[in-house]
C-alpha cells in the first residue's frame, strides 16, 4: 500500500465518494428518525428492519444499490480515466513494484466499500439491535442477506475495475467480466429461493472465492497488458 | 563499464503488422543516442517495450544491467522516463505534483536521491508557480515540469519519447539546453527519439533510424553524414535501374537521369555505373535531412507532371 | 569570438566548429595564447554536444592550432613554425586550380584576380617571408 498513490486515488475520486456519501447518509439518517419530515424520513414504524432486503422499499436494499453504483462508477473511474489521460506510463514506472501500485488501488476501492456500503449498513444493523428503537422483532442472523449483499457490492467493483482494465477492442467484450458477475449474481439469488437450503455459508463461500479469483485476474491483466 | 541498454531483436506485430521488426542495438554508457523515424515507424512502440509498458512478442531488452520485464525498484529509481506527451496528472498542482514525485525517492529502502533545489530552480526559471495547476500550464510549462521531475533523482539513464513533440521552437530550444546540461555530467546516458533532425544532430553522439519497424542506421552522427553520398548518373535516353547492391539506399529515375543515394561510395559502385553507360557522374553530399528523408521514403517515382505544366 | 553552426547540413559540426577556430586564427581574431571557451561552456551556449566540442579541439590540437594546460584551459598555440615551400605548395595548388577554374568561367582577367587576391589577403596575418 502506498500512501501517495493512495491519497491521489481518494483525491481524483472524491466527486463520486462525497456524492454517494451524502446519499447514504441520507439513507441512514431518514431510516434512523433523525431527518425532519420534509427532507425525509423513513422511521413510520412499518418498515420491519432487516425483514428482507428485497422487500418493497427496503432501505438495506437502497443503500446496496447506491454501494453499487459507486462500485461501478470507482471502478471504471480508476482504471479507464488512467487510460484515456495516459498517465499509466507515468505511474507504472515510478519506482514500486506494479502488483503494490494496483493493490493500492484496489485497497482504496476497498476501503470506500467499507465506509460506505458496510458501515452504514452495519450502523442500521446496531441501531435495530438496540432495544427500544423500534416496535418490531430483530435477531442478527436477519442481517445474514445485508452482509451479502455488501458481498455482492464488493464484486461488483472488482468486476468493473476489471472491465476497465482489460484491453479489449469491442465495447461489449470490454464488458464480459460485468456480465459474468451479473449473471453469477442472479443465479446466486434465483438459487436461494429454489433451493433453501442454498445455505448462507455456500453462498459466502462461492462469492469470496470468487472475490479472489477477480483480485488475481486484476493483478495478472496488471502484469501483462500493453499500455500503449 | 558494460552498455546501459542493450537491444535484442525487440519483435512486436499489431494484428498482421511487423511494427518493431527484430531491431538490435547497444547504447554504450554516457552516450547521447538519437533515434529518428517517420511517424509511425515504431519508435514509440520500441520505447514503451523498453520500460515495460508494451509486451514484446520475441526478444529481450536490457537496462542498466537488470531485464526490462523485470525492474527492480532500485534500478527504475535510477532511469528517466518522459512518455510521450509529457503525462502529468493533470487536476494536481504543480507542488502537489512535485509532492507526488518526491515520495517515491524518498525515505525508501533502496539509496535514492532527490534534489529539491533544482526543482525549485527550474520552477523559478521558468516561472511556473507551485499552487499553478497543472492542467492551467500551456504545452511548454509542463514539458519543463516533467523534464525537472524526471531528473531530480539524479539519474543514471534518461529515456525520452519525442520529448519536443507539440513545443515551439523557444521551448524546444530551451528543452536541448536542458539536455546539453545534463550530458555535462559523466556517465549519464540519453536515449531519445525524435522527428527534429536538427536537434538529433546537435545533441546525439549516435544516431538509429528506424523505417517501417526496421533498424536501418546504426553509427555515429558524423559518420552518418561522411559516408552517405547523392550520386547522380547521367545516361542518353532513359536511365536504367540501378542493380541491387550494398550501400545503395534509394534511387529515382527521372528521364535520363539516376539519381541515387549510396553508403560508401567506391570503386563497386564506379563500375557499376559504367557498365550501364553512364555518361556522367556526380557525387555530392547530403545533407541530414535529406539522407533521413533518402532512408525512409523508400523508392517512389517522382511526381508527375501536372496538366498545366505541359501546356504553357 | 562568436561560433555559429547550421546542422542539417553535409559538413559534420565537428568540421564547421574546427574550420571556424582555424579561420578565426588565421585572420588574427584569435590571438596566439588566447583561452579559448572551455568545452562545456562552448557546448552550454552552442547548445551541442560536449563530444563535438572535444573532437574539434583535439583535431586543432592535433594540427598544432592549440594546445591544452590542464586544470587552465585550452589556448590558441604560438604561429606554427611554417611548412617547407614544397610541402605548402602541395597543398595550396588543389585549391588554387579550383578557384582559378571559376575564375576563369567568370571571365575574369589574370591581373583582375591578381587584384582580388591582394584585397582579401589583407584581411590575413601572414607569416614573416621565408625562404623555403
Amino acid at each position: 500500500m502506498n500512501l501517495a498513490i493512495a491519497r491521489k486515488e481518494l483525491k481524483e475520486m472524491l466527486p463520486l465518494i462525497v456524492l454517494a456519501a451524502l446519499v447514504q447518509l441520507w439513507l441512514l439518517f431518514g431510516t434512523l428518525g433523525l431527518l425532519p419530515e420534509w427532507l425525509g424520513n423513513f422511521n413510520t414504524g412499518y418498515i420491519i428492519p432487516f425483514l428482507d432486503p428485497f422487500f418493497d422499499g427496503d432501505v438495506v436494499m437502497a443503500m446496496a444499490l447506491v454501494g453499487g453504483a459507486l462500485a461501478i462508477a470507482l471502478g471504471l473511474g480508476q482504471t479507464l480515466w488512467e487510460l484515456f489521460r495516459g498517465t499509466f506510463p507515468f505511474l507504472l514506472h515510478r519506482p514500486l513494484s506494479r502488483t503494490k501500485i494496483f493493490a493500492t488501488k484496489l485497497l482504496v476501492g476497498a476501503g470506500v466499500w467499507l465506509a460506505l456500503t458496510v458501515l452504514p449498513m452495519a450502523i442500521y444493523a446496531l441501531w435495530a439491535a438496540t432495544p427500544g428503537t423500534h416496535a418490531s422483532p430483530f435477531a442478527w442472523w436477519m442481517t445474514a442477506s445485508a452482509w451479502q449483499l455488501c458481498l455482492n457490492v464488493l464484486l461488483v467493483y472488482l468486476a468493473a475495475f476489471l472491465c476497465g482494465l482489460r484491453p479489449a477492442r469491442w465495447y461489449v467484450s470490454r464488458l464480459l467480466p460485468g456480465v459474468f458477475v451479473g449473471s453469477l449474481l442472479l443465479i446466486l439469488q434465483i438459487a436461494q429461493f429454489v433451493f433453501a437450503p442454498l445455505g448462507a455459508a455456500v453462498t459466502l463461500t462461492i462469492l469470496l472465492v470468487v472475490c479472489a479469483g477477480y483480485v488475481m485476474a486484476i493483478l495478472c491483466v496488471a502484469e501483462s497488458r500493453d499500455y500503449s | 563499464m558494460s552498455d546501459a541498454i542493450v537491444i535484442e531483436r525487440l519483435t512486436k506485430h499489431y494484428g498482421r503488422k511487423r511494427v518493431v521488426d527484430t531491431v538490435s542495438l547497444r547504447v554504450p554508457t554516457g552516450c547521447v543516442y538519437g533515434f529518428l523515424g517517420r511517424n509511425g515507424a515504431g519508435k514509440s512502440t520500441l520505447i514503451k517495450m523498453l520500460m515495460g509498458m508494451v509486451q514484446a512478442d520475441s526478444g529481450r531488452a536490457t537496462l542498466l544491467d537488470q531485464d526490462s520485464r523485470d525492474q527492480t525498484p532500485a534500478n527504475r529509481a535510477r532511469i528517466a522516463y518522459l512518455a510521450e506527451g509529457h503525462p502529468l496528472y493533470r487536476g494536481m498542482s504543480v507542488g502537489e505534483a512535485v509532492r507526488f514525485t518526491r515520495s517515491f525517492y524518498v525515505d525508501q529502502p533502496f539509496r535514492a536521491v532527490w534534489h529539491d533545489r533544482f526543482v525549485t530552480q527550474v520552477l523559478d526559471h521558468f516561472r511556473i508557480s507551485t499552487t499553478a495547476k497543472i492542467r492551467r500550464l500551456s504545452n511548454g510549462q509542463r514539458a519543463q515540469v516533467s523534464l525537472a521531475l524526471a531528473l531530480a533523482p539524479d539519474p543514471d539513464l534518461l529515456v525520452l519519447d519525442d520529448p519536443t513533440l507539440g513545443l515551439d521552437t523557444v521551448v524546444r530550444r530551451e528543452f536541448l539546453e536542458s539536455i546539453i546540461h545534463l550530458i555535462q555530467r559523466a556517465g549519464r546516458t540519453v536515449f531519445f527519439s525524435s522527428h527534429m533532425l536538427a536537434d538529433v544532430e546537435r545533441v546525439a553522439d549516435r544516431i538509429g533510424i528506424l523505417v517501417d519497424g526496421v533498424l536501418r542506421v546504426d553509427c555515429p552522427t558524423e559518420y552518418f553524414k561522411t559516408v552517405v553520398r547523392q550520386v547522380v548518373l547521367e545516361f542518353v535516353g532513359t536511365a536504367p535501374r540501378f542493380p541491387a547492391c550494398s550501400g545503395l539506399v534509394s534511387q529515382r529515375q527521372i528521364g535520363g537521369r539516376l539519381e541515387l543515394v549510396i553508403v560508401g561510395y567506391g570503386a563497386e559502385h564506379e563500375e557499376i555505373a559504367e557498365s550501364l553507360g553512364a555518361v556522367n557522374t556526380e557525387v555530392m553530399e547530403m545533407n541530414l535531412e535529406d539522407a533521413f528523408i533518402a532512408y525512409t521514403r523508400g523508392d517512389t517515382a517522382p511526381l508527375p507532371t501536372f496538366e498545366w505544366e505541359r501546356a504553357r | 569570438m562568436q561560433y555559429s553552426i547550421r546542422p542539417a547540413t553535409g559538413v559534420p559540426i565537428y568540421q564547421q566548429l574546427r574550420d571556424q577556430i582555424a579561420a578565426g586564427i588565421a585572420r588574427g581574431k584569435l590571438r596566439p595564447n588566447e583561452r579559448l571557451p572551455s568545452v562545456r561552456d562552448l557546448s552550454q551556449t552552442m547548445v551541442v554536444n560536449p563530444n563535438t566540442i572535444a573532437r574539434a579541439y583535439t583535431e586543432l590540437e592535433r594540427e598544432g592550432l592549440l594546445y591544452t594546460r590542464p586544470g587552465l584551459g585550452v589556448f590558441v598555440a604560438e604561429a606554427p613554425a611554417p611548412a617547407s615551400k614544397k610541402v605548402r605548395r602541395e597543398r595550396l595548388q588543389k585549391s588554387l586550380d579550383a578557384l582559378l577554374v571559376e575564375a576563369v568561367q567568370l571571365g575574369c582577367s589574370s591581373d583582375e584576380l591578381m587584384e582580388l587576391v591582394a584585397e582579401r589577403a589583407k584581411q590575413f596575418e601572414w607569416a614573416e617571408s621565408t625562404a623555403g
